[in-house]
Parts: C-alpha cells; structure tokens; sequence
C-alpha cells in the first residue's frame, strides 16, 4: 500500500469513527437498529456540500448535524409516539430523505466540490501539504466528540437514555420518559452520522445522492472489528473500540483495493464481514458442544 | 394517603372473553399503613397495582394519592409518588450498568436536579451508606455491572432504589416469591427494616398467607375483584391460618 492510500484511509477512519459513534449509540447503547443511517448519512453530506458552495465550509459542521439530528428526531417521533416498528420506521425516514437529499442537493445526482474551499484547505496552504494532513484537524475533532459523549453519557439524561436501551421497564418505574431518551438518543446518533457525512463530502470533495447506500452495514462492521478489538464493557471503551474498528475498517478496505478485487465487490465483503462476525459466536459455540458431546463418549466407551 | 374510588376495569370488553377484573373497588390507606394483599389468582390484585402505578388505566372511578388525582397520569410521571418492586429481579435494575449508575438512575426522582448533573461525590457517599445499611457487602462493590449479581442481590437494590427517595407510597408484587429461601428471609427482613424506618406506606401482595399475617399492620383478602376480608388490629391477631383459607371463595 503507498503512503497516500494508507493515510488516505487513516483519513478516512477518523471521520468513520464520528460516524461510528452514532451506531454504537442507536445499536449498542439504545439497542435498537436505526435504519435512518443511509439517508441521515447523506443529508448530512448534502448540507456540508451546500455550505461548501456557498464558501461557508466551517458551517457545513453544524448545518450536517443538525439535519442529521433532525432525521433522527423524526425517525424517533414515528417509534414511539405514532408506534411504528423500529426497523420500519428508520426505512421510512431513509426512504423519504432519498427525496428530500435531491431537493437539497438542488435536483443533481452528483455535486461536485473540487476547487472549492473546505474546512482542510488552510491546513494544506499555511501548515503542512503531506499525505495525511487533514488529520490535524480530525485527530483532535475525534477526540473532542469522543470526551463530550463519555462525559455526556454520566449525566442524569446520559444515564437515562443508556437505561431506556438496557431495561426500559425499570426506567419507566424511575420517572423517566422513556419516549424522551428515545427522541434524544436518535437525536444524537444521527447528528454524528450527519457529521460524517458531511465531512466525507468535504474530504472527498462530492456528493452522491446514492452514497449512503449501505452504510448501516459499514457502521456494524467497523463496531464489530472494534469490539473484537477492544473488548466493549464501558461507554468509554466502547467510543475508542468504534474508533479503532472504524480506522482498521478502512485500512482492511484500502488493503484489499491495492488487490485485483475490482472496487464494486466492497460492499459484498462489508455484508459478509458483518454477518460471519455475527455468526460466529453461534458456530463456535456449536463447535464446542460437539467436542464435548465426542469426548463424553469416549470418557463412556 | 391513598383514596381509591370505585374503580372498575374490565378486559376484552365485549367478547366472550370479557373478564371484570374490578368491580367498583373502593379502599382507602391511611399515612404509615403496612397493607398486606392476598388473593387467589384472577382475584384482581395484579390489576389493583398496575392501576395504581399507571400501567393500565380503569373504565371508571379514582385513585387519589395524598389529594392528588392520579387516575390517568402517566406511569413514568407517577413513578415520582410511587416506588414498585416486582417479583421478578431482573425487573428493576439496568443489568448493564454498575450499582452506583442504577442507584444514580432511581436518585434522579425528586431532586429536581438538571438533566446534565452528574454523580457527586456526596452522592456517591450517600449511595455507599445506603448500600452499607443493607448488610450484603455491597458498597465496596459500587462500580460493579448489575447483571453479576444474584437475584437476592438485585433484590435488595431494587428495594433500595425503590425507597431512597421516600415514596408516598410502596407497591411490593410478591418481591421475595422468585428468591431462593434464605434470600427470600432475607429481603424480607430488609424490607420490614426499611419500612419501618422510614414509615412508608405500603402495599404487599403476596401468596403467603404466613407472610400476610406476620408482617404488616393490615390485612386484606381479594376476591372476584372486591374486598372479601379487611382487618387490622385485635381480629388480625386472632385470626388463624384456617379461617383465613376458608375465606378463599375458590
């Protein structure tokens, strides 16, 4: 791999990381698979673009997380107070944002950015041009978001909206408004997952309406390489899984792009690194039950 | 006090499944009462307390908990005025979360505090005094995961969750039924303890006609729905274990 492509996917791990923290909030501390993803992903990417071409790239951090937030305060809304399915309920959003990320995207398929400035361009023209300088900015942005959730997650609302996810019975018996920890929580898994959207549209300099598509599986992925990496028993040790798993994700992607693999089959091997990771505890477990059925029956013979 | 005022909930409602789980049911209990709740199955308790604490919502009547309507306020909002222990342990606490989280969650009722306060360290103290006074060794244990404890353990601390900020009334649903023996005993003594303590009043059911007799200061017997028996006092005492079964209409 040359050294662009490994900090290009470096890169792009750190902002897949932000992305990931959203997941891990819905999946992991909600426990409630929001489908939102693919379209809060790239209204997000819209908003940050549409910022960009209006020379306010800075604007495009706040603007993708707020639609992002606003996504998911919908998909939130139609859960518990229209009592719409989970699962359905994110498909709808995601479904009826394909319509509204073409109208922001002012009814193109594709915006380009190139030439335009971003939130990265003064690093390359006033502190360093080498491959992997965007990292100044994103390292510490990474870290900053990361230290706001693990401080925000101990709060009262924090530790109300992990209960709602852990037993929500019991936090209803609490005086908490489990709908409330919903709402919140969806709030602020999507406004991350906004945030990665917008800062892959600035990286990569475009928009594609069709660039969400699959990226609840690339959020599992890189969660489940994270955990399988560091061992998820606090928020906090969560939050760094999702960024180790997020950057290995994208180096594994990078890796295997220097193969002759042609790029269409990413999506293939991100399904299927997702489903053998959770399959594989019911194969080994399965496993271990027919070593020990076989040796009890040679302990009897 | 409690004021409970001609409730009646009947469910499936016109089918021929329709079951009148109340039947104008009327009680009142009075500050610092201990009540003890017997009944067959289908007697009606189970919809007695889940009307109380706002799971469910009656057909008709009111239930006013000191002079305060609650008939249809909703659960979580009434889980202020109301602490509640189920039967089941794995029912009250977050079983991945530590103690101090789960004591932080229950501490959060009344205090009126900002939804971004976090744990302090006099709530920390006070969350170790509270779990020192259970007598299980617990307090060292604070940063422990909820889920590895026993069920007599999460017991315990759901009782406490439920009692730390005072309520204005305690609704236990056979809390020590699901518990082995010693740990039953042992919850049981808690639960006596901290009653007392604090003189909350209470309501228990239970399926021990020994426990209803033992504990408390009142007793009632659930039938079909309606009071079949309510005594306190010199008839409680004198009461035997055989009159009372005779009054078990099934």
């Amino acid at each position: 791999m040359s050294t662009t492509a490994f900090f290009g996917a470096v890169e792009l791990g750190f902002i897949y990381a932000i992305f990931t923290f959203g997941i891990f909030i819905s999946f992991r501390i909600l426990n409630i698979p929001d489908l939102t993803t693919d379209g809060s992903f790239v209204l997000g990417a819209a908003a940050s673009a549409l910022c960009v071409l209006n020379g306010m790239p800075y604007l495009g951090i706040p603007a993708s997380m707020l639609v992002g937030a606003a996504a998911g305060i919908v998909t939130a809304l139609l859960q518990t107070k229209c009592g719409i399915q989970p699962i359905l309920s994110g498909i709808l959003t995601m479904t009826g944002l394909y319509s509204i990320n073409l109208a922001v995207m002012m009814n193109k398929s594709n915006l380009p950015l190139l030439m335009m400035r971003n939130i990265f361009t003064p690093i390359e023209e006033n502190i360093i041009s080498r491959p992997g300088f965007r990292l100044i900015l994103l390292i510490p942005l990474t870290l900053i978001i990361l230290l706001i959730l693990v401080f925000f997650f101990k709060t009262q609302l924090g530790l109300s909206i992990r209960a709602t996810g852990d037993n929500a019975e019991m936090v209803r018996a609490s005086s908490i408004d489990t709908d409330t920890a919903k709402i919140v929580g969806f709030a602020l898994s999507n406004s991350l997952i906004g945030l990665g959207g917008g800062l892959v549209a600035q990286l990569q300099q475009s928009v594609d309406i069709n660039m969400g598509a699959g990226m609840v599986v690339v959020g599992l992925a890189s969660l489940i390489i994270g955990e399988m990496l560091i061992k998820s028993t606090s928020v906090l040790r969560g939050l760094i899984g999702a960024v180790a798993g997020a950057v290995a994700y994208r180096l594994v992607i990078a890796a295997i792009l220097t193969t002759n693999l042609p790029a269409s089959s990413l999506k293939l091997i991100s399904a299927l690194i997702v489903a053998i990771a959770i399959a594989a505890p019911t194969f080994r477990k399965k496993l271990l039950l027919r070593e020990q059925i076989r040796r009890n029956g040679a302990d009897h013979a | 006090m409690l004021d409970i005022h001609f409730l009646s909930k009947e469910f499936n409602k016109g089918t021929p499944d329709a079951h009148l789980a109340l039947n104008q049911f009327s009680m009142k209990v009075t500050d610092g009462e201990f009540v003890t709740l017997l009944g067959g199955n289908g007697s009606g308790k189970s919809t007695l307390f889940n009307l109380i604490a706002g799971s469910i919502f009656p057909d008709s009547g009111t239930i006013r908990l000191e002079d305060k309507d609650i008939t249809f306020l909703p659960e979580h909002r009434r889980a202020l005025l109301i602490g509640r222990v189920f039967q089941n342990p794995l029912t009250g606490t977050a079983p991945n979360m530590t103690i101090e989280e789960n004591l932080a969650i229950s501490y959060m009722r009344g205090t009126g505090r900002s939804l971004l306060h976090r744990t302090t360290k006099q709530d920390r103290t006070f969350f170790r005094e509270q779990l020192y006074a259970l007598g299980l060794g617990l307090e060292n244990r604070m940063n422990t995961r909820i889920g590895l404890l026993s069920g007599g353990q999460r017991q315990a601390i759901t009782l406490l969750m439920a009692t730390m900020v005072k309520p204005k009334l305690l609704l236990l649903d056979e809390h020590t039924a699901a518990l082995d023996p010693q740990s039953a005993v042992r919850v049981t003594e808690l639960t006596e303890r901290i009653i007392a303590e604090g003189k909350i009043t209470t309501i228990m059911v239970t399926h021990s006609i020994g426990t209803a007799l033992h504990t408390g200061s009142r007793l009632m017997l659930l039938d079909g729905g309606r009071i079949a028996m309510d005594i306190q006092g010199e008839a409680r005492q004198k009461i035997t274990r055989q009159e009372l079964l005779d009054s078990y209409a099934h």
